[in-house]
């Protein structure tokens, strides 16, 4: 199984989205790696990771998000997931895996955390 | 000399006895002594004063009698003034006793009565000359004519400087003459004797007692007539005290004595340091006190020299013992100090140390006789126990060795775990001494069939480790000759019964398990039958059995036939279990071992076999064990349930082909999806853990079967890397830390605990071997 990303950048909420099609596994994780590298060097403040069409993650994969979100919490900025299907939030379960990243069911929640968190920095 | 040493304590302890019974006699002798020297001393002073009043006495009495005599001549007869002067010179003639003599008339009975008569004869340098008083001085006012005559009674005069006439201090006797003149005793005139003070001096040298004493006279009016310094003559005597105080303490003295009694008492010396005795008594016939003074401390010098000596004596005797005990304790402890340095030594381990000869036949001696014997035989026993151990550790060493050996004859060593296409098979032996008589077995036939062989040998130790090599020889030579399992039974029994001088025998199960019909066809030599678990009961399997193996030719062994099924566990095992006796030699039981079974149903066969050896040691408890165990354990499963097995070789690209080749099947058997990633997950891991760490050699890889049931999905991997249980030995990270100081990586072992229900590591032969077990609900 192959493992697609595609990168959507929000500039103004200093936003990006990766999204994951198909399976992110020993052979995939390190091509998603660099790519991931490549997105959170760029600073964002908030990287969501989509995982709507991912249907397959093993440790391998999950090593490679587990450093990224050190690194990320490490520059002051977040490291989200988005839209796990049942079967990955098992795996995410199991290996009580990053237990303070921020994880959202679907779309309309990821937003509404966007935009609370846009709020706030203004409101200071 | 230290303070520990023997012959430090001999001495001290000696030294203080002496010197403590020394004292205790010094100071009994001393005390004795001075009594007794104190009362001698007293009676010596007394005699010595009372010699010298007596003599003195005497003397005075003499010239006493000598004046009195003259003086009856002289009143009894009428003689010339020339006459006179020849009685007298006669009575003073040839005698030393008196100083001289007078003879003086009442003026009127003189020839010429002015001038009267008064004549005086004495000695000065040993002659005697003549000195006519009346031209000397009127001596009708000499104290010795006047005190005579108004006394009428013979005088002692108080002493006197007799100038005109002796010229000399003296004292005067005087005794009145009378005559009968009509009737009337008239006062005739006085004749006198005397006697100097230095003639007095010499009678109380004598009384001088020590350097300060000194004997004295006094006359009755108190003036000095005798004391130890000449000045003080004619002197009162309370003007030559040395203080007041002395003077008060004199004139009490003085005064008893003059009313005529003796006195003593103690006062100071002059020098005011020592204390004095003073002894005074009056003389009888003058009343002249006589005394003598002198000090205590002088008089018991003799005392203190006596005391002197007698300590500094003991002192001596102390010091000579001292040398003396000190020499013998020495001459005891040295060969006791030579032996014990000696005794160090060969305690140290040189036995060759010579001892101190033993020169007498003392205890000394008969210790150093006794040590050196002692030293002998040590040293003997020493290389013999030397000897000894080095040929234990000899024979230890090659039991080590043989226990290696006959270990080697089984399967795994003593300890095999094998999963198998058709069977699961544990099985592990534990002798009780280093090497046992226990034996198992087991082959693969062409993936059809499996044999099984447990035995036990009569006895244990060495020689039933010999039979039962031999026994296992001769069954790994006749296990392909038949499928008979009695047959193979009946050859084994002939070929042991050649030759058996000793009688070992072996009781043996020996089995063939049909893996595609789970039939086993077994023989029993006299062994114990083996239990079936199946479902939730375990039973003794039934048996007809034959006798022991080696005993007797020509034996049969009836054939015993057990379907089985699979997921049953059959455990075969030896009478070091069932027969393993606690404190109160209770078996273990067929029983318990059923029980033991049915309580750990449905683990894997290697946590039901350490299930069972543990209650067997619980039951022996503290009772070491006595026979070697033996369990085997077999679990048959279906044949081809494991068909589908894929190896891989590469490592780029294995995972993805693994999971495709696994969603093919799982997509066959219509596996739920979340299994089916699940199941490739599990995979993924395991996979590329092996390939992180096994250190597989070039063109070695991980193979992998794939087991769908009803009920479960089985996966073995199976690779020829190093030894690796990731189970055990994996890095796992601990779970659920905070981001910052979680490690990355070691994951994978988790998540095969997570999606996974069974996971079992074994080590077979030089293959890792992992079944993992996902159950799936229905």
């Amino acid at each position: 199984m192959e493992l697609s990303t595609n990168v959507e950048v929000d500039e103004e909420r200093s936003l990006a989205r990766v999204s994951l099609v198909g399976a992110l596994n020993t052979d995939t994780a390190p091509g998603f790696e660099s790519r991931l590298q490549d997105v959170i060097s760029r600073g964002f403040a908030v990287t969501v990771l989509d995982m709507k069409d991912l249907d397959y993650i093993s440790s391998a994969g999950l090593r490679v998000i587990f450093k990224a979100a050190k690194e990320v919490k490490g520059s002051g900025n977040r490291l989200a997931a988005a839209n796990r299907k049942p079967h990955i939030e098992k795996v995410f379960e199991i290996l009580k895996a990053l237990p303070d990243m921020a994880v959202f069911a679907n779309d309309e929640e990821m937003d509404e955390y966007l935009d609370s968190m846009q709020n706030q920095v203004k409101g200071e | 000399m230290p303070v520990n040493s023997l012959t430090t304590r001999l001495v001290l302890l000696l030294t203080l006895t002496i010197a403590m019974t020394l004292t205790a006699i010094t100071i009994v002798d001393y005390l004795s002594s001075r009594e007794r020297i104190l009362q001698a001393q007293e009676t010596r002073v007394e005699t010595t004063v009372d010699d010298a009043v007596r003599d003195l006495e005497t003397r005075l009495m003499v010239l006493e009698e000598t004046a009195d005599l003259l003086a009856e001549v002289v009143q009894s007869g009428d003689y010339s003034e020339a006459e006179l002067r020849n009685l007298l010179y006669e009575a003073v003639d040839d005698r030393t006793d008196l100083f001289g003599a007078a003879l003086a008339l009442h003026p009127p009975f003189a020839s010429n009565p002015v001038r009267g008569f008064a004549h005086y004869y004495f000695y000065r340098e040993g002659r005697i000359e003549s000195s006519d008083l009346t031209e000397a001085y009127d001596y009708l006012l000499s104290s010795w004519f006047r005190e005579a005559l108004s006394r009428g009674e013979p005088i002692w005069t108080e002493p006197y400087f007799d100038a005109g006439g002796g010229e000399v201090n003296m004292v005067t006797y005087s005794v009145p003459m009378f005559r009968e003149v009509d009737g009337e005793s008239v006062f005739y005139g006085v004749v006198t004797a005397d006697i100097t003070l230095d003639e007095l001096q010499y009678y109380l040298e004598r009384m001088q007692l020590g350097e300060r004493g000194f004997g004295f006279l006094l006359s009755r009016s108190g003036k000095v007539m005798v004391s130890p310094n000449p000045d003080n003559r004619l002197r009162p005597w309370a003007g030559t005290m040395p203080n007041p105080e002395q003077a008060e303490r004199w004139a009490g003295i003085i005064s008893r004595v003059t009313a005529g009694e003796a006195a003593s008492d103690k006062i100071a010396c002059f020098d005011q340091d020592q204390q004095c005795v003073i002894k005074l008594a009056p003389l009888e016939s003058t009343r002249w006190p006589v005394g003598a003074f002198y000090s205590e401390y002088e008089i018991l010098g003799p005392l203190r020299d006596y005391l002197t000596k007698s300590v500094l004596s003991q002192l001596l005797t102390m010091v000579l013992l001292l040398i003396g005990i000190t020499w013998v304790s020495r001459r005891i402890t040295r060969p006791l100090t030579s032996l014990a340095t000696a005794t160090e030594e060969i305690a140290g381990g040189n036995f060759h140390t010579p001892l101190p000869p033993a020169r007498s036949r003392d205890e000394l001696g008969r210790l150093v006789t006794a040590f050196s014997t002692m030293q002998g035989e040590l040293e003997r026993y020493v290389s013999q126990l030397q000897a000894e151990t080095a040929s234990r550790n000899r024979l230890q060493g090659e039991l080590q060795a043989a226990t290696a050996i006959q270990m080697s004859m089984l399967p795994g060593a003593g300890r095999a775990g094998v999963i198998e296409d058709g069977f699961k098979l544990w099985a592990h032996l534990r002798p009780a001494k280093s090497v046992g008589g226990d034996l198992y077995t087991f082959h693969i036939q062409s993936r059809k069939r499996l044999f099984l062989a447990v035995g036990d040998v009569s006895d244990k130790g060495v020689p039933a480790a010999l039979f039962m090599a031999r026994a296992m020889t001769l069954l790994q030579q006749y296990v392909y000759s038949t499928l008979d399992a009695g047959a193979i039974m009946a050859q084994l029994n002939e070929e042991l019964v050649e030759g058996n001088e000793n009688c070992m025998f072996v009781t043996l199960f020996i089995g063939w398990l049909e893996l595609e019909t789970f039939t086993l066809r077994f023989a029993s030599g006299g062994h114990t039958p083996p239990s079936l678990s199946r479902g939730d009961r375990v039973v003794t399997v039934e048996q007809e059995s034959g006798p022991a193996l080696g005993l007797a030719e020509a034996q049969e062994f009836p054939l015993n036939t057990v379907q089985l099924a699979p997921g049953d566990q059959l455990a075969i095992f030896t009478d070091g279990i069932d027969e393993a006796f606690d404190a109160d030699q209770a078996q273990f039981g067929l029983d318990a071992v059923n029980r033991v079974l049915a309580d750990n149903r449905g683990q894997n066969l290697e946590a039901i076999g350490q299930a069972l050896l543990e209650a067997v040691d619980a039951h022996q408890g503290e009772v070491p064990q006595s026979d070697d165990i033996t369990l085997m354990l077999v679990e048959p499963r279906e044949l081809g349930s494991a068909r589908n097995r894929i190896t891989l070789t590469d490592d780029a690209g294995a995972v993805s082909t693994l999971q495709a080749w696994m969603a093919q099947l799982m997509g066959e058997a219509e596996l739920p999806l979340d299994i089916r990633a699940e199941m490739q997950l599990v995979a993924e891991e395991v996979v590329t853990n092996v390939y992180k760490y096994g250190q597989l050699a070039s063109g070695h890889g991980v193979s992998m079967e794939l087991e769908i049931a009803e009920d479960r999905v089985s996966m073995t991997f199976r690779d020829s890397g190093v030894p690796f249980d990731p189970l055990a030995e994996a890095k796992r990270s601990s779970l659920g830390e905070d981001i910052d100081s979680a490690a990355i990586g070691g994951l994978g072992v988790h998540l095969l605990e997570g999606l996974t229900d069974e996971q079992e590591y074994r080590r077979e032969g030089d293959e890792n071997c992992l079944l993992l077990v996902k159950h799936l609900r229905q």
